[in-house]
Protein backbone atom coordinates (compact mmCIF):
# COMPACT_ATOMS: atom_id res chain seq x y z
CA UNK A 1 0.00 0.00 0.00
CA UNK A 2 1.26 3.35 -1.09
CA UNK A 3 1.79 5.27 2.11
CA UNK A 4 1.25 8.63 -0.15
CA UNK A 5 -3.00 8.62 -0.66
CA UNK A 6 -3.30 8.95 -4.79
CA UNK A 7 -6.43 11.40 -4.34
CA UNK A 8 -4.42 14.13 -1.73
CA UNK A 9 -7.36 16.75 -1.42
CA UNK A 10 -9.68 14.25 -0.76
CA UNK A 11 -7.71 12.47 1.75
CA UNK A 12 -6.91 16.20 3.26
CA UNK A 13 -10.05 17.18 3.46
CA UNK A 14 -10.87 14.36 5.73
CA UNK A 15 -8.48 15.08 7.42
CA UNK A 16 -9.51 18.15 7.98
CA UNK A 17 -13.04 17.72 8.76
CA UNK A 18 -11.38 15.62 11.05
CA UNK A 19 -9.09 17.93 12.42
CA UNK A 20 -11.88 20.45 12.91
CA UNK A 21 -13.51 18.41 15.56
CA UNK A 22 -10.10 18.72 17.46
CA UNK A 23 -9.45 15.25 16.81
CA UNK A 24 -5.48 14.65 16.10
CA UNK A 25 -4.05 12.89 13.00
CA UNK A 26 -1.81 9.59 13.38
CA UNK A 27 1.92 10.24 13.66
CA UNK A 28 2.24 8.55 9.75
CA UNK A 29 -0.77 11.26 8.45
CA UNK A 30 1.33 13.82 10.11
CA UNK A 31 4.67 12.60 8.58
CA UNK A 32 3.06 13.04 5.28
CA UNK A 33 1.52 15.98 5.62
CA UNK A 34 4.03 18.43 7.21
CA UNK A 35 6.64 16.53 4.20
CA UNK A 36 4.07 18.62 1.70
CA UNK A 37 4.23 21.18 4.20
CA UNK A 38 7.72 21.79 3.70
CA UNK A 39 7.86 21.30 -0.19
CA UNK A 40 5.48 24.35 -0.11
CA UNK A 41 6.75 26.54 2.55
CA UNK A 42 10.75 26.16 0.96
CA UNK A 43 9.34 28.27 -1.96
CA UNK A 44 7.92 31.03 0.24
CA UNK A 45 10.26 34.80 0.67
CA UNK A 46 11.19 35.47 3.95
CA UNK A 47 9.34 38.80 3.12
CA UNK A 48 5.99 36.52 1.95
CA UNK A 49 3.93 38.94 -0.48
CA UNK A 50 0.08 38.57 0.74
CA UNK A 51 -3.04 39.93 -1.40
CA UNK A 52 -5.94 41.21 0.08
CA UNK A 53 -8.72 40.95 0.95
CA UNK A 54 -7.16 38.79 3.93
CA UNK A 55 -8.03 38.57 7.53
CA UNK A 56 -4.36 39.01 9.98
CA UNK A 57 -4.22 36.55 13.07
CA UNK A 58 -2.44 37.00 16.19
CA UNK A 59 -0.82 34.39 18.84
CA UNK A 60 -3.51 31.45 19.05
CA UNK A 61 -1.36 29.16 21.72
CA UNK A 62 -2.89 25.80 21.21
CA UNK A 63 -6.57 27.07 21.81
CA UNK A 64 -7.82 25.12 19.49
CA UNK A 65 -11.74 25.99 20.41
CA UNK A 66 -11.05 29.08 20.42
CA UNK A 67 -9.22 29.39 16.81
CA UNK A 68 -12.73 27.33 15.56
CA UNK A 69 -14.24 30.39 17.26
CA UNK A 70 -11.67 32.66 15.26
CA UNK A 71 -13.10 30.90 11.85
CA UNK A 72 -16.73 31.36 12.89
CA UNK A 73 -16.32 34.80 12.98
CA UNK A 74 -13.99 35.87 10.47
CA UNK A 75 -15.03 33.17 8.10
CA UNK A 76 -13.99 29.73 6.65
CA UNK A 77 -10.46 28.97 5.04
CA UNK A 78 -10.79 29.58 2.04
CA UNK A 79 -13.67 31.77 2.07
CA UNK A 80 -11.05 34.01 3.78
CA UNK A 81 -8.15 34.67 3.29
CA UNK A 82 -5.50 34.32 6.27
CA UNK A 83 -2.79 35.39 7.92
CA UNK A 84 -1.24 33.95 11.41
CA UNK A 85 1.29 35.51 12.93
CA UNK A 86 2.76 32.82 14.65
CA UNK A 87 2.73 31.22 18.62
CA UNK A 88 0.27 28.45 17.51
CA UNK A 89 1.72 25.93 20.19
CA UNK A 90 2.83 26.22 23.42
CA UNK A 91 0.32 27.27 26.72
CA UNK A 92 -2.83 25.81 25.70
CA UNK A 93 -3.92 22.24 25.82
CA UNK A 94 -4.61 21.45 22.29
CA UNK A 95 -1.16 22.66 20.32
CA UNK A 96 -1.00 19.52 18.70
CA UNK A 97 -4.49 20.12 16.77
CA UNK A 98 -3.81 23.78 16.25
CA UNK A 99 -0.70 23.63 14.45
CA UNK A 100 -1.60 20.61 12.66
CA UNK A 101 -5.18 21.76 11.47
CA UNK A 102 -3.24 24.97 10.48
CA UNK A 103 -0.62 23.01 8.52
CA UNK A 104 -3.56 21.29 6.78
CA UNK A 105 -5.12 24.32 5.99
CA UNK A 106 -1.83 25.37 4.38
CA UNK A 107 -1.11 22.41 1.89
CA UNK A 108 -4.71 22.38 0.87
CA UNK A 109 -5.31 25.89 0.17
CA UNK A 110 -1.23 27.21 0.08
CA UNK A 111 -2.55 30.84 -1.60
CA UNK A 112 -5.46 31.67 0.73
CA UNK A 113 -3.60 31.09 4.05
CA UNK A 114 -0.06 32.24 5.00
CA UNK A 115 1.43 30.78 8.31
CA UNK A 116 4.34 32.73 10.04
CA UNK A 117 6.88 31.72 12.55
CA UNK A 118 6.82 33.27 16.23
CA UNK A 119 9.03 32.62 19.03
CA UNK A 120 7.35 29.74 20.09
CA UNK A 121 7.78 27.31 16.77
CA UNK A 122 11.54 26.57 18.19
CA UNK A 123 12.72 23.29 19.52
CA UNK A 124 14.11 25.22 22.67
CA UNK A 125 10.71 26.87 23.44
CA UNK A 126 8.34 23.89 22.68
CA UNK A 127 10.37 21.76 25.19
CA UNK A 128 9.66 24.33 27.79
CA UNK A 129 5.78 25.29 27.24
CA UNK A 130 4.07 22.88 26.95
CA UNK A 131 3.94 21.10 23.25
CA UNK A 132 6.54 18.44 23.71
CA UNK A 133 4.92 17.74 26.84
CA UNK A 134 1.58 17.47 24.53
CA UNK A 135 3.43 15.48 21.68
CA UNK A 136 4.53 12.96 24.28
CA UNK A 137 1.19 12.66 25.85
CA UNK A 138 -1.12 12.40 22.86
CA UNK A 139 1.12 9.96 20.53
CA UNK A 140 3.55 8.28 23.07
CA UNK A 141 6.64 9.55 22.04
CA UNK A 142 8.67 13.11 20.72
CA UNK A 143 8.45 11.90 17.04
CA UNK A 144 5.55 14.14 16.07
CA UNK A 145 7.28 17.19 17.79
CA UNK A 146 10.35 16.36 15.91
CA UNK A 147 8.22 16.60 12.76
CA UNK A 148 6.51 19.61 13.62
CA UNK A 149 9.90 21.74 15.10
CA UNK A 150 11.70 20.13 11.97
CA UNK A 151 8.96 21.74 10.24
CA UNK A 152 9.21 24.99 11.68
CA UNK A 153 12.23 26.15 10.53
CA UNK A 154 10.83 26.64 7.14
CA UNK A 155 7.93 28.94 8.16
CA UNK A 156 8.21 32.51 6.91
CA UNK A 157 9.38 35.02 8.96
CA UNK A 158 7.19 37.87 7.73
CA UNK A 159 4.75 38.50 5.26
CA UNK A 160 3.65 42.00 3.33
CA UNK A 161 0.31 42.44 2.03
CA UNK A 162 -0.34 44.85 -1.01
CA UNK A 163 3.37 46.18 -0.36
CA UNK A 164 1.93 48.16 2.72
CA UNK A 165 1.32 46.07 5.68
CA UNK A 166 4.18 44.83 6.68
CA UNK A 167 3.70 41.82 9.26
CA UNK A 168 5.61 39.91 11.61
CA UNK A 169 5.48 37.79 15.17
CA UNK A 170 7.77 40.13 17.33
CA UNK A 171 8.89 43.18 15.80
CA UNK A 172 12.06 45.13 14.48
CA UNK A 173 16.02 44.61 14.66
CA UNK A 174 18.74 47.16 14.95
CA UNK A 175 20.18 44.91 12.05
CA UNK A 176 17.58 45.18 9.64
CA UNK A 177 17.33 48.30 7.90
CA UNK A 178 15.01 47.59 4.43
CA UNK A 179 13.00 44.40 3.38
CA UNK A 180 16.04 43.00 1.61
CA UNK A 181 17.83 42.81 4.60
CA UNK A 182 15.15 40.23 5.71
CA UNK A 183 14.93 38.66 2.53
CA UNK A 184 18.43 37.72 2.19
CA UNK A 185 19.26 35.88 4.96
CA UNK A 186 18.56 31.89 5.46
CA UNK A 187 15.82 31.32 7.82
CA UNK A 188 16.03 27.77 7.58
CA UNK A 189 17.39 26.77 11.68
CA UNK A 190 16.46 26.89 14.88
CA UNK A 191 15.46 30.54 15.65
CA UNK A 192 19.04 31.91 17.62
CA UNK A 193 19.24 33.49 21.07
CA UNK A 194 20.43 36.78 19.16
CA UNK A 195 20.41 38.38 15.87
CA UNK A 196 17.81 40.13 13.04
CA UNK A 197 16.00 36.66 12.82
CA UNK A 198 15.76 36.20 16.83
CA UNK A 199 14.73 40.07 16.62
CA UNK A 200 12.03 39.55 14.12
CA UNK A 201 10.49 37.02 16.31
CA UNK A 202 11.17 38.33 19.78
CA UNK A 203 11.41 42.23 19.80
CA UNK A 204 8.56 44.39 20.89
CA UNK A 205 7.35 47.94 20.33
CA UNK A 206 7.96 50.85 23.24
CA UNK A 207 6.58 54.42 23.89
CA UNK A 208 10.36 55.05 24.70
CA UNK A 209 12.40 56.08 21.92
CA UNK A 210 15.34 54.67 20.24
CA UNK A 211 16.23 50.39 21.00
CA UNK A 212 15.76 49.20 24.34
CA UNK A 213 16.96 46.03 25.95
CA UNK A 214 14.08 43.72 26.19
CA UNK A 215 12.84 42.67 29.22
CA UNK A 216 11.98 39.30 28.07
CA UNK A 217 15.79 38.71 27.67
CA UNK A 218 15.74 38.28 24.00
CA UNK A 219 14.71 40.68 20.79
CA UNK A 220 14.82 44.76 21.26
CA UNK A 221 12.26 47.34 22.08
CA UNK A 222 11.95 49.86 19.69
CA UNK A 223 10.29 53.17 20.12
CA UNK A 224 8.11 55.38 17.28
CA UNK A 225 10.96 56.60 15.96
CA UNK A 226 12.71 53.93 15.33
CA UNK A 227 9.38 52.60 13.48
CA UNK A 228 8.43 55.73 11.42
CA UNK A 229 12.42 55.15 9.85
CA UNK A 230 11.73 51.60 9.31
CA UNK A 231 8.15 52.36 7.84
CA UNK A 232 9.64 55.35 5.54
CA UNK A 233 12.27 53.76 4.27
CA UNK A 234 10.47 50.43 2.96
CA UNK A 235 7.75 52.73 2.33
CA UNK A 236 5.20 50.80 4.69
CA UNK A 237 1.85 51.98 5.97
CA UNK A 238 1.63 50.24 8.89
CA UNK A 239 3.44 47.51 10.64
CA UNK A 240 1.28 44.58 12.16
CA UNK A 241 2.58 42.27 14.86
CA UNK A 242 1.43 40.34 17.54
CA UNK A 243 4.04 38.95 20.73
CA UNK A 244 1.69 40.41 23.17
CA UNK A 245 -0.90 40.14 25.20
CA UNK A 246 -3.39 43.27 24.79
CA UNK A 247 -6.70 42.96 27.09
CA UNK A 248 -8.72 44.22 24.06
CA UNK A 249 -7.39 41.89 21.66
CA UNK A 250 -5.36 45.24 19.79
CA UNK A 251 -3.39 47.86 20.36
CA UNK A 252 -2.45 50.96 18.30
CA UNK A 253 0.26 52.38 19.06
CA UNK A 254 3.05 54.79 17.21
CA UNK A 255 0.55 57.37 16.34
CA UNK A 256 -1.11 54.12 14.63
CA UNK A 257 1.45 53.07 12.59
CA UNK A 258 2.16 49.97 14.80
CA UNK A 259 -0.31 47.35 15.83
CA UNK A 260 -0.70 44.59 18.51
CA UNK A 261 -2.93 41.85 17.37
CA UNK A 262 -3.86 39.02 19.97
CA UNK A 263 -5.95 36.42 19.29
CA UNK A 264 -5.70 33.57 22.32
CA UNK A 265 -9.14 35.02 24.25
CA UNK A 266 -9.26 34.41 27.87
CA UNK A 267 -5.21 33.51 27.59
CA UNK A 268 -4.11 30.13 29.28
CA UNK A 269 -7.57 30.25 30.48
CA UNK A 270 -7.28 32.50 32.91
CA UNK A 271 -6.31 36.11 31.79
CA UNK A 272 -9.88 37.62 31.16
CA UNK A 273 -8.99 39.17 27.77
CA UNK A 274 -10.80 39.99 24.51
CA UNK A 275 -9.07 38.46 21.34
CA UNK A 276 -9.33 40.09 17.81
CA UNK A 277 -8.55 39.69 14.23
CA UNK A 278 -7.70 42.01 11.44
CA UNK A 279 -9.97 41.96 8.38
CA UNK A 280 -8.24 44.38 5.43
CA UNK A 281 -10.63 44.64 2.75
CA UNK A 282 -9.64 44.85 -0.96
CA UNK A 283 -10.24 48.74 -0.90
CA UNK A 284 -7.18 48.68 1.97
CA UNK A 285 -9.68 49.35 5.11
CA UNK A 286 -8.99 48.14 8.30
CA UNK A 287 -11.69 46.43 10.79
CA UNK A 288 -10.43 45.14 13.99
CA UNK A 289 -12.95 42.15 14.76
CA UNK A 290 -12.64 41.30 18.49
CA UNK A 291 -14.25 38.03 20.15
CA UNK A 292 -14.68 36.16 23.18
CA UNK A 293 -13.51 32.88 24.21
CA UNK A 294 -15.54 29.45 22.86
CA UNK A 295 -17.61 28.29 25.69
CA UNK A 296 -15.49 26.07 27.84
CA UNK A 297 -16.13 22.25 27.98
CA UNK A 298 -14.84 19.95 30.40
CA UNK A 299 -10.90 20.99 29.97
CA UNK A 300 -8.27 17.58 29.75
CA UNK A 301 -7.07 16.21 33.03
CA UNK A 302 -3.50 18.05 32.94
CA UNK A 303 -2.19 16.52 36.04
CA UNK A 304 -0.97 19.10 38.46
CA UNK A 305 1.74 18.02 41.50
CA UNK A 306 1.32 19.36 44.98
CA UNK A 307 4.17 21.64 44.71
CA UNK A 308 7.15 20.43 46.52
CA UNK A 309 7.36 24.55 48.23
CA UNK A 310 9.57 25.31 51.30
CA UNK A 311 8.99 28.92 52.95
CA UNK B 1 10.37 33.80 51.24
CA UNK B 2 13.58 34.71 50.10
CA UNK B 3 11.80 35.89 47.23
CA UNK B 4 9.02 37.42 48.72
CA UNK B 5 11.48 39.40 50.57
CA UNK B 6 13.23 40.51 47.48
CA UNK B 7 10.25 41.66 46.09
CA UNK B 8 8.76 43.84 48.80
CA UNK B 9 11.95 45.38 49.64
CA UNK B 10 12.25 46.22 45.69
CA UNK B 11 9.03 47.33 45.61
CA UNK B 12 9.79 49.62 48.02
CA UNK B 13 12.32 51.58 46.17
CA UNK B 14 14.12 52.40 48.70
CA UNK B 15 17.50 50.70 47.42
CA UNK B 16 18.63 53.20 45.11
CA UNK B 17 21.37 50.78 44.06
CA UNK B 18 19.12 48.48 43.41
CA UNK B 19 20.00 47.18 39.19
CA UNK B 20 17.83 44.33 38.89
CA UNK B 21 15.31 41.38 40.38
CA UNK B 22 15.83 37.82 40.45
CA UNK B 23 13.03 35.77 41.85
CA UNK B 24 13.83 31.95 42.39
CA UNK B 25 10.50 29.76 42.12
CA UNK B 26 8.59 32.09 43.82
CA UNK B 27 5.38 32.97 42.02
CA UNK B 28 1.76 34.48 44.15
CA UNK B 29 -0.29 31.46 42.43
CA UNK B 30 1.40 28.52 43.43
CA UNK B 31 2.32 29.88 46.84
CA UNK B 32 -0.68 30.44 47.86
CA UNK B 33 -1.99 27.15 46.61
CA UNK B 34 1.04 25.46 48.39
CA UNK B 35 -0.09 27.11 51.32
CA UNK B 36 -2.78 24.84 52.36
CA UNK B 37 -0.33 21.54 52.20
CA UNK B 38 2.42 23.49 53.65
CA UNK B 39 2.01 21.88 57.55
CA UNK B 40 1.40 18.70 55.89
CA UNK B 41 5.02 19.12 54.39
CA UNK B 42 6.79 20.87 57.53
CA UNK B 43 5.31 17.83 59.60
CA UNK B 44 6.34 14.90 57.45
CA UNK B 45 10.00 15.94 57.34
CA UNK B 46 12.19 13.99 59.56
CA UNK B 47 12.88 16.37 62.46
CA UNK B 48 15.60 14.84 64.46
CA UNK B 49 19.25 13.97 62.99
CA UNK B 50 22.04 12.52 65.13
CA UNK B 51 24.39 14.41 63.32
CA UNK B 52 24.85 16.98 60.93
CA UNK B 53 25.95 14.34 58.01
CA UNK B 54 22.53 12.95 59.19
CA UNK B 55 20.82 15.82 57.86
CA UNK B 56 22.59 16.33 55.26
CA UNK B 57 22.19 12.95 53.89
CA UNK B 58 18.58 13.04 54.23
CA UNK B 59 17.69 16.54 52.57
CA UNK B 60 19.01 14.73 49.52
CA UNK B 61 17.62 11.57 49.90
CA UNK B 62 14.37 12.62 51.67
CA UNK B 63 13.79 15.56 51.44
CA UNK B 64 13.70 18.61 48.63
CA UNK B 65 17.62 19.12 47.65
CA UNK B 66 19.25 16.98 44.85
CA UNK B 67 23.25 18.28 45.08
CA UNK B 68 24.60 16.48 47.73
CA UNK B 69 27.85 19.20 47.54
CA UNK B 70 25.64 22.01 47.97
CA UNK B 71 23.08 20.62 50.90
CA UNK B 72 26.61 20.00 52.52
CA UNK B 73 26.75 23.89 52.42
CA UNK B 74 23.67 25.14 52.85
CA UNK B 75 22.45 22.45 55.64
CA UNK B 76 24.33 23.03 58.81
CA UNK B 77 23.39 26.51 59.14
CA UNK B 78 19.87 25.38 59.17
CA UNK B 79 20.35 23.30 62.31
CA UNK B 80 21.02 23.72 66.01
CA UNK B 81 22.20 21.27 68.75
CA UNK B 82 19.68 20.36 71.13
CA UNK B 83 21.75 19.34 74.95
CA UNK B 84 18.83 17.59 76.24
CA UNK B 85 18.06 15.94 73.45
CA UNK B 86 21.02 15.37 72.20
CA UNK B 87 20.71 15.75 68.39
CA UNK B 88 20.04 17.88 66.06
CA UNK B 89 17.27 19.82 65.28
CA UNK B 90 16.03 22.53 62.93
CA UNK B 91 17.05 25.81 64.10
CA UNK B 92 13.75 27.81 62.62
CA UNK B 93 10.53 26.46 63.74
CA UNK B 94 8.62 27.53 60.62
CA UNK B 95 5.24 25.90 61.88
CA UNK B 96 5.20 28.54 64.30
CA UNK B 97 5.25 31.33 61.57
CA UNK B 98 1.78 29.95 60.01
CA UNK B 99 0.23 32.97 60.51
CA UNK B 100 2.55 35.35 58.12
CA UNK B 101 2.56 32.89 55.34
CA UNK B 102 -0.65 34.50 53.41
CA UNK B 103 1.01 38.03 54.22
CA UNK B 104 4.32 36.86 52.22
CA UNK B 105 2.59 35.70 49.49
CA UNK B 106 -0.71 38.01 48.77
CA UNK B 107 -0.26 40.74 46.19
CA UNK B 108 3.40 38.99 44.98
CA UNK B 109 2.37 39.29 41.34
CA UNK B 110 1.51 42.78 41.31
CA UNK B 111 4.55 44.00 43.67
CA UNK B 112 7.00 42.38 41.31
CA UNK B 113 5.52 43.51 38.28
CA UNK B 114 5.55 47.07 39.63
CA UNK B 115 9.17 46.78 40.03
CA UNK B 116 10.70 49.23 37.61
CA UNK B 117 14.58 47.39 37.49
CA UNK B 118 14.87 44.62 35.19
CA UNK B 119 13.32 41.09 36.44
CA UNK B 120 13.90 37.53 35.97
CA UNK B 121 11.84 34.98 37.30
CA UNK B 122 13.22 31.41 37.28
CA UNK B 123 10.96 28.47 37.69
CA UNK B 124 11.67 24.75 38.39
CA UNK B 125 11.00 22.49 35.38
CA UNK B 126 9.99 19.67 37.67
CA UNK B 127 6.74 21.13 37.99
CA UNK B 128 3.77 20.16 35.65
CA UNK B 129 3.18 22.21 33.89
CA UNK B 130 5.44 24.44 34.86
CA UNK B 131 4.28 27.63 32.46
CA UNK B 132 1.31 28.08 34.45
CA UNK B 133 2.59 28.74 37.28
CA UNK B 134 4.42 32.02 36.22
CA UNK B 135 2.71 35.77 36.11
CA UNK B 136 1.32 35.14 32.94
CA UNK B 137 -0.36 38.41 32.16
CA UNK B 138 3.40 40.11 32.75
CA UNK B 139 4.82 37.23 30.89
CA UNK B 140 3.06 37.48 27.57
CA UNK B 141 3.42 41.04 27.81
CA UNK B 142 6.65 41.30 28.03
CA UNK B 143 7.42 42.55 31.35
CA UNK B 144 10.30 40.58 32.63
CA UNK B 145 12.21 37.11 31.43
CA UNK B 146 11.46 33.89 33.15
CA UNK B 147 13.83 31.09 32.64
CA UNK B 148 12.30 27.27 33.17
CA UNK B 149 15.35 25.40 34.71
CA UNK B 150 14.47 21.58 33.74
CA UNK B 151 15.85 18.84 35.89
CA UNK B 152 15.56 20.90 39.49
CA UNK B 153 13.50 21.04 42.01
CA UNK B 154 12.06 24.15 43.91
CA UNK B 155 16.31 24.51 44.95
CA UNK B 156 17.13 25.74 42.11
CA UNK B 157 20.45 27.36 43.08
CA UNK B 158 21.52 24.42 44.92
CA UNK B 159 20.58 21.86 42.33
CA UNK B 160 22.08 23.25 39.49
CA UNK B 161 24.45 26.16 40.91
CA UNK B 162 26.61 25.79 37.24
CA UNK B 163 23.42 26.80 35.38
CA UNK B 164 21.94 28.86 38.29
CA UNK B 165 25.21 31.30 37.89
CA UNK B 166 25.70 31.04 34.08
CA UNK B 167 21.87 32.87 33.89
CA UNK B 168 22.86 34.97 36.65
CA UNK B 169 25.93 36.23 34.16
CA UNK B 170 24.14 36.51 31.32
CA UNK B 171 21.08 38.70 32.99
CA UNK B 172 24.16 41.00 34.07
CA UNK B 173 25.42 41.22 30.95
CA UNK B 174 22.18 41.76 29.04
CA UNK B 175 21.16 44.13 31.23
CA UNK B 176 24.62 46.23 31.19
CA UNK B 177 24.44 46.02 35.28
CA UNK B 178 27.68 47.31 36.75
CA UNK B 179 30.01 50.16 36.28
CA UNK B 180 30.44 51.76 32.94
CA UNK B 181 33.36 50.93 30.98
CA UNK B 182 34.22 48.04 32.86
CA UNK B 183 33.69 44.71 30.98
CA UNK B 184 31.81 42.05 33.48
CA UNK B 185 33.90 39.05 33.19
CA UNK B 186 32.00 35.68 32.46
CA UNK B 187 32.95 32.04 34.26
CA UNK B 188 36.49 31.39 33.26
CA UNK B 189 39.39 29.54 34.74
CA UNK B 190 41.86 31.15 37.51
CA UNK B 191 44.42 33.31 36.66
CA UNK B 192 46.74 31.33 38.51
CA UNK B 193 46.94 27.30 38.58
CA UNK B 194 48.08 25.46 42.04
CA UNK B 195 51.33 23.68 41.87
Amino acid sequence: MDSVPSNSHGNLDEQISQLMQCKPLSEQEVRVLCDKAKEILMEESNVQPVKSPVTICGDIHGQFHDLAELFRIGGKCPDTNYLFMGDYVDRGYYSVETVTLLVALKVRYRQRITILRGNHESRQITQVYGFYDECLRKYGSANVWKIFTDLFDYFPLTALVESEIFCLHGGLSPSIETLDNIRNFDRVQEVPHEGPMCDLLWSDPDDRCGWGISPRGAGYTFGQDISEQFNHTNNLKLIARAHQLVMEGYNWGHDQKVVTIFSAPNYCYRCGNMASILEVDDCKGHTFIQFEPAPRRGEPDVTRRTPDYFL
Amino acid sequence: MGGSIAVHVAARRSLSTLAGLLVVDVVEGTAMTSLIHMQKILSSRMQHFSSIEKAIEWSVRGGSLRNIDSARVSIPATLKYDDSKKCYLYRTELEKTEQYWKGWYEGLSDKFLSCPVPKLLLLAGTRMPSWMCGHTIGQMQGKFQMAVVRHTGHAIQEDVPDEFATLIVNFISRNQIGPHEIEIPGPRKPAFSKP
